[in-house]
This record gives structure tokens, sequence and C-alpha cells, in this order.
């Protein structure tokens, strides 16, 4: 949970390099076990290892790639089964962009297919048949019913002015003619062959045409319209109402989904809106047919034609771009591997921008695109639309494109930096520079210099925030703003600096903490601090003391152990000849007829061989004491009544001393938790060990007491010959007390005694003054 | 001494009245010099000693050979002492003697489990180990004796004391007790496994007021020790329980 604590340290405080930043990200799936570490060991140099082993693998089979350590972890991921394909190596580098390319492009141009899809919708009302027959079927399509209702309007309007203008005298105005002319022309006429037009006024006579023919021979006698061949589209109106035939066939245009909603006149609800007389409408007859395959006018600008080739052209290109924008896209998200790569590099490039670098370009992005999408699109009244059709797109697409590479590139970033793309920031950045500034300095100077600069940057900020107030009451809203953004930037250095402090406190307190522990001898836990604490350096320094130490231990231990296992294996072997010595001695011992001599010599033999066995076994127990194998029957036990037992055990012998025991024990039980048996083996040779060194006659002393929370066994003999030796030299094993005596005992009694006795939990102490011995055994009281 | 000896006499005298035949010990250890030398001692003892080198021998010779105790060494090729104990506790019951160089408790225990009846370690005087054959063939010959069963008495692995008469027996052997003595192993026959301290044994024995007697029941408790241990030193019924008190191991 801490280690995780202090990953997240770095993440935010963002000063870490961007290095850092990305090998963490990477790392973290692969080495989840141990995010501490990595999070501490941010040093470039194992990184790089680490990369080069990756790349050294990857480099075997295919090309060396410059990419970050995804590639090579894909490259991992590949070896084996892309052992067939890298035997034609392809370079590789391009592919991520490749990738990503398709990705975004693919991207854009679907929403953009879908904006425009959107704004057609939108522009038809919702309908979508007619949007679809845009590009199949121009006939139905909305532009050309919006554009036939103009004309026919038009013509309606001509021939309803122009009868409203004769009537009252029949008398035809040649300026209005002409201008009418002028309007048919440039209106009506320029469409050519492909618009035939019949207007008339029954009564007048008075008609707009360009079908030759009167009458009777385009109006049948069933007020039905006869249309040219050729033309099997007409608007037709009867003198009451208007009519849509196609092929013959009326369209029944008051339908939801027939398209013509809104676009085809009421020209008589329309007519008594212009105050006029429903029934001056009905000698009005107008007709207007389309040809059925529309062509050029060689004399004009046909509407109808260019723009049912613009709308087939731009149909096939928009299915067009959108089924590419669907393959790149589809392209983009099956190799999004590769594409991450590029995401990578990007987030690396733009997480190099400050965070209010980000935040004003987006803004600035956002706000270009909305303009110039709102005016390229703002064309629509225009009359030849379409010519400005490839422009806008263009325009829009493009801005498009801008708009989502950049929006992406920012979600790539806050996706991939996370945090980072917050904490890069320009008060941050600061702060970083200011803290490798800092380093030159010693720790205690470092520490102090920081408070000071902290006290001068806020001080500054004060001062400037207090200018700016007054400017504000002089009037200027803006220098508020900034006064208070100086505040704000004033409490966030302050509470970055607490935060900082507290870091450091707590990495000192661990530290402190950490200092203790392998004084107690833990030699295992590494100290992990933050590659950025302050105290940082100190802790790999104490970790780096502490690995020496630990590996001292150890290869003490290790000695140690194979010393003692020698001893075991040693000792052991050396019970199976003696095991034929003993019985076969035993066996002359007991052979009648032996000379005096040679009797002799057996008995010699027998001490001699019993002596072995002692020296042998007390080696296998001293073996067994230091090693950690120890086997210990612990329980709670009186320490007096052990002395007693033990004196008592050896009554016979302290009698034929010849020396005098003073035993001073308290009343009280004093009640221990210890194995018995082995705390015996440690009193019986210790009182041996008095019996056979002290000076004939001379007292020994035994004392137990109680104090505080021991208990202290004391035994104080008198040497009977110079001790020249140390207290730490009488432990060593086979140095024996008295140099010069070398027949009895194994000389390893005082070091069983001192082993037994810590391994049963006690302390053992010699204490050697003049003549005098002594020896303190320590025991923790139990409860 | 004298009470091994007596036990012998005892005990040639009952096989001489038994069987005429000798009583056949099997020695497996892959030391030959160690098996010729317990060979020596048994036939001393009057008993006839058959050898063995591995496990497997010994198990040959027990399939084909009449055996009443083995003498088995642990550390051995082929098949080790203690294989050897399992696979001959599946057929039969005869005493076994585990010799071996490891004298931890852990490997006395463990070889008790397998289903010895003794654990003797390396280097052994030939003394002590004869008693312990002897002493295992008393027990195993003298089993299913139905006069013991029926009388008033208190029992612990082999030793048996007779509450109307007494007297305290070390497998079927009489030990010849003081009268402080004898009260001191009812008490704590009559407890098998109670830990003792000395006061207790004092005020109980002596039906006095104890004061400092620690010496005095040590003392007693040695001789005691003395007369029915093989070992004194390393006692298998009365023990020292250090720091405590003194008891009487429940077998």
């Amino acid at each position: 949970m801490d280690t995780l604590g202090i990953y997240n340290g770095i993440a935010e405080d963002g000063h870490t390099g961007e290095h850092t930043n990305e090998h963490t990200d990477e790392a973290l799936p692969e080495s989840a076990a141990e995010p501490g570490t990595e999070a501490l060991e941010t040093d470039q140099g194992q990184e790089n290892t680490q990369l080069g082993l990756a790349a050294k693998l990857h480099d075997d089979v295919t090309p060396p790639s410059e990419d970050t350590g995804e590639t090579q972890r894909l490259g991992e991921r590949k070896y084996l089964h892309d052992v067939s394909v890298t035997a034609s190596p392809k370079p590789r580098k391009s592919r991520p962009f490749a990738a990503w390319l398709c990705f975004v492009l693919g991207m854009t141009l679907i929403s953009l297919c879908t904006v425009g899809a959107f704004v057609g919708l939108v522009w038809s009302q919702g309908n979508w048949e007619s949007m679809k027959s845009l590009v199949t079927d121009y006939k139905s399509s909305l532009p050309f019913k919006a554009r036939t209702s103009r004309y026919f309007s038009a013509l309606f309007y001509y021939i309803t002015s122009l009868t409203s203008d004769i009537e009252p005298g029949s008398q035809s105005d040649p300026a209005s003619d002409a201008e009418n002319h002028v309007l048919r022309h440039s209106l009506l006429d320029n469409e050519g062959e492909n618009l035939k037009y019949f207007a008339i006024e029954i009564g007048s006579g008075l008609t707009i045409a360009n079908i030759d023919g009167n009458l009777s021979s385009v109006i049948g006698e069933d007020n039905m319209p006869i249309l040219p061949p050729g033309y099997d589209y007409c608007w037709y109106f009867d003198g009451k109402e208007v009519w849509v035939f196609d092929h013959g066939k009326p369209v029944d245009i008051r339908r939801l989904d027939s398209g013509y909603r809104g676009l085809v006149p009421d020209p008589v609800t329309d007519w008594v809106r212009r105050s006029g007389n429903p029934d001056d409408l009905a000698s009005i007859r107008v007709l207007l047919a389309v040809k059925n395959v529309l062509v050029p006018n060689p004399y004009g600008y046909s509407d109808y034609y260019y723009e049912q080739r613009t709308l087939a052209i731009a149909g096939r290109l928009y299915f067009g771009v959108l089924a590419a924008g669907v393959l790149m896209f589809a392209y983009g998200v099956i190799k999004r591997r590769d594409k991450h790569i590029f995401d990578r590099k990007l987030a690396a490039w733009s997480g190099r921008l400050w965070f209010e670098v980000k935040v004003f370009l987006s803004l600035l992005v956002a706000l270009v695109a909305y303009g110039v999408l709102y005016a390229s699109w703002d064309w629509y009244s225009y009359v030849h639309w379409w010519s400005w059709l490839p422009i806008a797109v263009l325009i829009s697409a493009g801005i498009l494109l801008f708009a989502l590479f950049w929006f992406y590139m920012m979600l790539a970033d806050l996706i991939i930096n996370r945090k980072r793309f917050f904490s890069h920031n320009s008060v941050n950045s600061l702060l970083t520079l200011y803290r490798n500034y800092e380093k030159k300095y010693p720790w205690q100077k470092m520490m102090l210099s920081r408070v000071y600069a902290l006290i001068i940057a806020e001080a500054v900020l004060c001062l400037l925030a207090v200018i700016f107030i007054l400017g504000f009451f002089g009037g200027s809203a803006l220098l508020a703003l900034l006064s208070l953004l100086l505040v704000a930037l004033g409490v966030f250095l302050l509470y970055r600096y607490l935060r900082r402090y507290s870091e450091t406190v707590n990495d000192l307190g661990r530290l402190v903490d950490h200092i203790r522990r392998i004084k107690d001898g833990d030699m295992e836990t590494k100290l992990l601090v933050a590659a950025d604490s302050d105290i940082h350096e100190a802790a790999q320094n104490l970790n780096t003391i502490q690995e020496g130490m630990s590996r001292a231990v150890r290869e003490k231990l290790k000695s140690e152990r194979m010393k003692v296992d020698l001893i075991t294996n040693v000792s052991h072997d050396l019970k199976t000849p003696l095991t034929s010595i003993v019985s076969y001695v035993e066996l002359l011992a007991k052979e009648e007829g032996l000379p005096p001599n040679a009797r002799d010599y057996v008995a010699i033999l027998a001490q001699k061989t019993e002596r072995l066995r002692h020296l042998i076994q007390d080696l296998f127990d001293l073996a067994k004491a230091t090693s950690d194998n120890i086997v210990l029957d612990l329980n709670k036990l009186d320490l007096a009544r052990l002395i007693n037992q033990a004196l008592a055990d050896m009554q016979e012998s302290i009698e034929d001393s010849g020396l005098a025991f003073r035993v001073k024990l308290p009343d009280e039980p004093v009640y221990i938790v210890s194995d018995g048996a082995k705390l015996s083996r440690v009193l019986q040779n210790l009182i041996s060990n008095t019996l056979k060194y002290s000076l004939l006659g001379s007292r020994v002393f035994i004392d137990l007491e109680v104090q505080g929370k021991e208990a202290l066994v004391t035994i104080k003999n008198t040497a009977n010959y110079e001790m020249d030796f140390d207290e730490e030299e009488i432990l060593e094993r086979f140095v024996r007390g008295d140099r010069s005596r070398s027949t009895e005992g194994s000389g390893l009694g005082l070091s069983i005694a001192k082993s037994f006795t810590e391994a049963c939990g006690g302390r053992f102490a010699i204490k050697i003054d003049g003549d005098q011995f002594k020896v303190e055994l320590r025991f923790q009281l139990a409860g | 001494m004298t009470k091994l000896e007596s036990g012998q006499r005892n005990q040639g005298r009952r096989e001489v009245t038994r069987a005429v035949e000798k009583l056949k010990v099997l020695v497996v250890d892959d030391d030959k010099e160690i098996v010729n030398a317990i060979a020596i001692n048994l036939r001393n003892e009057g008993y006839e000693p058959l050898k063995a080198y591995d496990g497997l021998q010994a198990l040959d010779i027990l399939n084909t050979h009449e055996v009443h105790l083995i003498i088995l060494d642990v550390m051995m090729p082929k098949m080790d002492g203690l294989s050897a104990t399992l696979k001959i506790r599946e057929e039969r019951n005869i005493p076994i003697i585990i010799l071996s160089a490891k004298s931890e408790d852990s490997d006395k225990i463990l070889g008790l489990s397998m289903g010895a009846d003794d654990y003797v370690t390396k280097p052994f005087s030939s003394r002590e180990l004869m008693a312990r054959v002897k002493s295992q063939l008393r027990r195993y010959l003298t089993l299913g004796d139905v006069n013991t069963k029926k009388r008033n008495v208190l029992e612990t692995g082999g030793l048996c004391f007779d509450l109307d008469s007494r007297t305290l027996t070390v497998d079927g052997e009489p030990v010849k007790l003081t009268p402080t003595e004898t009260k001191i192993v009812e008490l704590l026959m009559r407890h098998p496994g109670r830990v003792f301290p000395a006061e207790e044994i004092y005020e109980r024995v002596w039906e006095q007021p104890a004061y400092k007697v620690e010496n005095t029941v040590m003392v007693h408790i040695r001789r005691i020790r003395e007369k029915i241990e093989i070992n004194p030193r390393e006692p298998k019924y009365l023990k020292v329980v250090w720091g405590i008190g003194y008891k009487m191991e429940k077998i």
C-alpha cells in the first residue's frame, strides 16, 4: 500500500521526467507484483538494460525498431509466432504511423460524412427517401422538387401578374412585356430543352410558353395536360389547384413522405390573400413539364442538368468517402497496437506542453473550427450552391480533420499520461527547476533555503496582488482577475510546500524507523523512498550499508553453519570406530591371564577411550547448540529449585572436593521459562568447572537474585592457578582455563554452558578479577 | 554388577528348565568388528548369536531361523535399520534393540515409534547392551505369565510394585529397597507421570515438615535409580524434572 503511495506521488508530482512516466506506465502490467521497486528504481540505467535486453531478443528476429518499449514487448510476444513471417523483413517503422493515420483519417471521414448526412437530413426536413434519391433518382430528390417549385411559382407569378396588368385596359405594356421576357429568359429559358412551360389566361388568350401550340393542343378536353413526347413529368394548375403528374399519374402531394410538402404552392389561397377574386384564377392554366432525360443547354446554364450531375458525383463521392473512412477506421482499429505506439509518441510529444498551453490551444482550435465551419456552410441560400460545395466540403474536412486530430491527441495525452496531463504545468515546471537548482547545496542548506524561497515568493505575490487590487479599485476588472490568480498561485505554492514538507518528515520518520530496524537485526527489509524524495540519497546509502551488513552476516552464518555441519558429521563418523574400540577394550579387560602390566595398559586404554567418548559427545552438543536446529523443551520452572537439584545431584563430588559451597537462594521460587534439562547441563558444567579449578579449601559462592525483571545467577570461585587469559579467550573452543593440564575434561564445558544458556534464552558472562573467576547467568523472569 | 550377574544366573536357570537349546540373538550392523564384538559378548552370556550385515540379510535370517531378539544398527546399506524394523514388525513381535550413532531425543523417539523396544546409542558399553538384552528377553519370555496379573500390583514398563508384599521387581527381578526407598517408589508409582516436588515427597514419606530437603530426597532418588535403572545416567523410569521435581515415567 505504502509503495503504491510512492508511485502515485511520483506521477502526481510530475517532475520525474517524462521518461520515467512512460516507463512506469509500461512496466506496471508486467511487474505488478512489485510496483514499489519499479517506482523506486527509476534509474535510467536499469531501465535501459531492461529495454536493451528486450531489444536484443527482438533483434534476433526482426530489424531493430526505434520505438518505445511497447514495440519490443510486442516483438517479444510475437517472437514465437512470427518466425515464418520475418523471413522477409518489412520495415516496421512506418507501421505505427500508418495505423495511426488510418485511424484518425477514418475517424475524420466518418464524422464528416455523419455531419454531412445530418446537415442534409435537417435540410430535407427529415425525409430519408429524398436524401437517398439525391444520388440515384434526381427527379424524386428534394433539390429537384424545390427547383421545379421555384420555376412553377415564377411562371404562375408571371401569368397572373400579366393578366392582372392587362385586364383593366387590354393594352399590353411593351416595357412590362420586355421585363417578363427577360425574367422568363433568365430563369426558365436557361433550362432550355429540359423545361417546357405553358401558361395561359383563357379569357384573353395571353400565353407564356415555349411549347408550340395553342390551348386545345396542350390542354385536353378533360382539362388534363397533353405532354409533348419525352416529357413525362409535369406540374399543372387546372384553374383550381396544382397537380403533379409523373408518367401520367397524379402524385399525392399531400402525403407526408411524398417530399412535396411546403414545396407545392397553393395559388388560390395565395391569390385570395393578395385580395384577388378566386374566380379570376379559374381561367388560368399553368403547365410545367420536365424532360425525362436532362441535357445541357448550349444557350444557357441549365440548373437542372448541373444540379443532377453534381448531386450524382457528390453522392458517389459521399459513399466512396464513407466507405474509405470506414475501411481506414477498421484498419486503425485492427492495428490498434501499432496505433498505440504512435499514440504514445504523440502523447510523449504533447506531454511536453504545459497544461495551460494545452487548454489555450484547445480553446483556440474549438473556436476556429466553429467559426470556419459556420462560415463555410453559410452559403446554402445561393442558387448555384453546388459550385460552393467542393470548397465547403474541403474546408470543413480540413478543419474537422485538424480539430479532430487535436482533440484526439489531447485525449491520448490524457489517457496515457494521466495525472501528468494536468501536473505538467508552468508552476510545477518552475518548482522542478528550483528543485534541481537547490540540489547543488548541502541538505541542511537546501531545506532552509526552501523556506526562504517560499517566503520571498509569497511576499512578491502578495505585493503584486495588492498592486493589482488597487488597479481594480481604479476600475479594471482584468486586474482584479489577475490578482485573484496571484492569490490562488500563492495558496498553491504554500500547499505544495506543506505537502512536500510533510512528505519529507514522513520519509525522515521512516528512515529513523528503518535505522532502528537495522539495529534490531532486520537485514532483509529495504527502505523504499520515492526517487524525488529529499532523503532519497540517504535512503539509498542506508540500503547499501544494510546490504553490506546483511551480506557479511550471511557469510558469517554460512561459515558458522558449515563449521557446525562439519563438527556434526565428524563427531558422528568418529562414533563408529569408537564403538569398536570401546567394545574390544572391554573384551580385553575381561580376558583372564593377562600379565599385570598389560592389564595396566588396558586400564589406560579404557580411561582414554572414555575421555574420547566424552569429548565427542561434548563436541556434538556444542555444534548442536550453536547451530539453529537445537530443539528446546520449554517449561515454566523454578530456577532456585533447579540449582538445588543440580547441587544435590553432584553432592558426592562436591563433598569429595573439599571446597566450601556457599549457596544463597531466595526463599520464594524464581520462575523462568526455559529448557530444564539444558540448564541443568549448564549448571553441571559450571559446578564441575569450579570443582576442577578451585583453590583447595577455598569457598565457592553460588547466588541467585532477582534484579528487576531478570534472574541473576552468579557462581564465583578462586582459581587454583594464574588466569593469564581474558574473558573472551576462555570461551574460545578448545582453549582451556589451564593450558598445562590436559588430562581431564574436553575443555568445552564453558563453551557448551554459554551456548546452552543462550539457546535457552539467557545471557552468559564471564568476569575475571585477579584469581576471582565469576560466571553470570541472566534469565528473563516468567510472566 | 552383582544384580546383573544374579539376574543372568537366574535367567540361565530358567532357560535350562525351559529348553535345552540356547536363545538366538540376531546382530545386524554393517561394521563387522562391532558385530563380532557383540557376538563374543552374547556368547559369553550364554546366547547363540546370528550375524547379518545389512537389513536384507537380517530379513533372510529371520525367515530361516527362530530368533528371539534382534540388535539392529540404523545406518546400513541396502536396507536401513528403521525400514527393517517396520518390515519385521509386520509379522513378528520379537524384541528389537536399535543401535545408532545418533543420540538426539528425536532420533530415539523416531526409532521407538517405528516399533523398536529399546534404543542404545553408540558408543555403548557392552555391559549396558547385555543388560538391555537380558531385560528385553526376560520380558519377552515371561510375557503372558498369569500370576503377575492377578496380584494387587502397580506397574509401569518393566517395573512392578506389589502392594501386598511391598516388593519391587524390575523385569521380574526382585530389587532390594530400604523402607524409605520403598515408600518413595510406592508414592511415585501410584501416580506415574505426575511430577512431585522434593518437599511433597519429603512430607509424605518422612511425614515431617520439609525444609531444605532437596539433597536428602535427591540422594534417595539416586540410590533408587542405581537399583532399578540399567544406565542410571540415562534413566528410563525415575526421572528428574529439572527446576520442578521428580517423577516416575508412565510407560
